[in-house]
C-alpha cells in the first residue's frame, strides 16, 4: 500500500472512532494503515485511516451497510509531487 | 584481503571491529568469520547499510565467513546526501506505546509517530529501541513496513538484546541489529539532539 500514489484516506469524528473502524477493517482482512491526519484535510480528528485505492468499494459498501462508520473518504493522488484530494464521502 | 576471527565474540564485537577495519581502508575486501547466525545477519546488515557488496560462505563447524566489499566511494557519498540523513538526530524508542493513560492510545499513537517520521525528512541518523521498544521491530509488528523503508533509507535501526532476550523475541527480530547497551550508550552520548519517545 505504501509508496503508491493513488490512495484513500478515511476521517473520523474521534479518536474512539478512528480506533474502532481500525479494527473492523482489520477484521475484515483490508490492509490500512492509521497515520495522522495529513494536513491537507483539517476538518477531522487527529487521526486518519490508509487505505489502498483497490479496496474503495469494497469500503464504501461497508459504510453504506453501516458496518463501517467513518467521517470522510478522500482519494489523494501525487502526480508529480503535487497532492490532490477529492472526497469521495 | 583483511581477515577477521571473530569467532567466540560476542555481538556487537564482529560487527564493530569489521566496521572499524572497513572505514580504514578506501577500498578491498574484508573476510570475518563467525560461528553463530545473528553475527553472520548483522554482517550481512552492515554491508546493505554501508551499501557495499558482500557475499557469504557457510564452512564447517557451523563456522560463516562474511566477507564485504568497499569501493571507492563516489557512489556511496551521492548516496548519502540523496537520502537525507540528519547525522546528530537520535530516537529512542522505550515502550511499545507512546506515552502512559492508556495502552490502546499508546500503540496507535506510536504508530502515527513512526509513520511520521517515515514521511518526514531529513531522517535520524538512528533509532534505537529498547525494553517493550522492541516489540516494535519484530515479527507480527504494525510498523515493520515503515522501519524497513527507513532502514533502507540508511537509517541506523539498532534494538537491545536484553530486551529482545526478556521478551522472547530474539529469533523474530525483522528489522534493524541487535545491540547491547555499550552500543546504546554510544548512539546516546555521541548525539546532541536525542528523542526519547515512549
Amino acid at each position: 500500500m505504501d509508496g503508491e500514489n493513488i490512495f484513500l484516506i478515511l476521517t473520523f469524528d474521534s479518536t474512539h472512532h478512528a480506533m474502532r473502524a481500525e479494527s473492523i477493517l482489520k477484521d475484515e482482512k483490508i490492509s490500512i494503515k492509521t497515520i495522522p491526519t495529513p494536513r491537507d484535510i483539517t476538518l477531522s480528528c487527529g487521526l486518519a485511516i490508509k487505505a489502498s485505492v483497490l479496496d474503495k468499494e469494497k469500503i464504501v459498501k461497508m459504510y453504506e451497510d453501516k458496518i463501517l462508520d467513518f467521517k470522510n473518504l478522500y482519494e489523494i493522488s501525487i502526480i508529480d509531487n503535487k497532492r490532490e484530494l477529492k472526497k469521495i464521502i | 584481503m583483511k581477515e577477521i576471527d571473530a569467532r567466540g565474540l560476542e555481538c556487537p564485537k564482529p560487527v564493530i571491529l569489521t566496521k572499524k577495519e572497513l572505514d580504514s581502508i578506501k577500498e578491498g575486501k574484508v573476510r570475518t568469520t563467525v560461528d553463530n547466525e545473528v553475527a553472520r545477519e548483522n554482517l550481512i546488515k552492515l554491508a546493505k547499510s554501508q551499501n557495499a557488496d558482500f557475499e557469504v560462505e557457510e564452512l564447517e563447524g557451523g563456522l560463516f565467513a562474511v566477507t564485504i566489499e568497499k569501493k571507492a566511494s563516489i557512489e556511496t557519498e551521492n548516496h548519502k546526501k540523496m537520502v537525507e540523513v540528519d547525522e546528530n538526530f537520535v530516537i529512542a524508542i522505550q515502550s511499545e506505546h507512546m506515552g502512559r493513560g492508556d495502552e490502546k492510545l499508546g500503540e496507535i499513537l506510536m504508530k502515527s509517530f513512526i509513520y511520521t517520521v517515515k514521511e518526514t525528512k531529513p531522517y535520524p541518523k538512528t533509532m534505537l529501541f529498547f525494553n517493550s521498544g522492541v516489540k516494535l521491530t519484530v515479527a507480527e509488528s504494525e510498523v515493520l513496513d515503515d522501519l524497513k523503508a527507513l532502514e533502507n533509507e540508511g537509517v541506523e535501526i539498532i534494538s537491545c538484546g536484553t530486551c529482545l532476550d526478556y521478551f522472547n523475541l530474539k529469533d523474530k527480530l525483522e528489522v534493524g541489529s541487535i545491540s547491547n547497551m555499550y552500543t546504546i550508550y554510544e548512539k546516546l552520548r555521541n548525539s546532541t539532539n536525542v528523542v526519547t519517545i515512549g
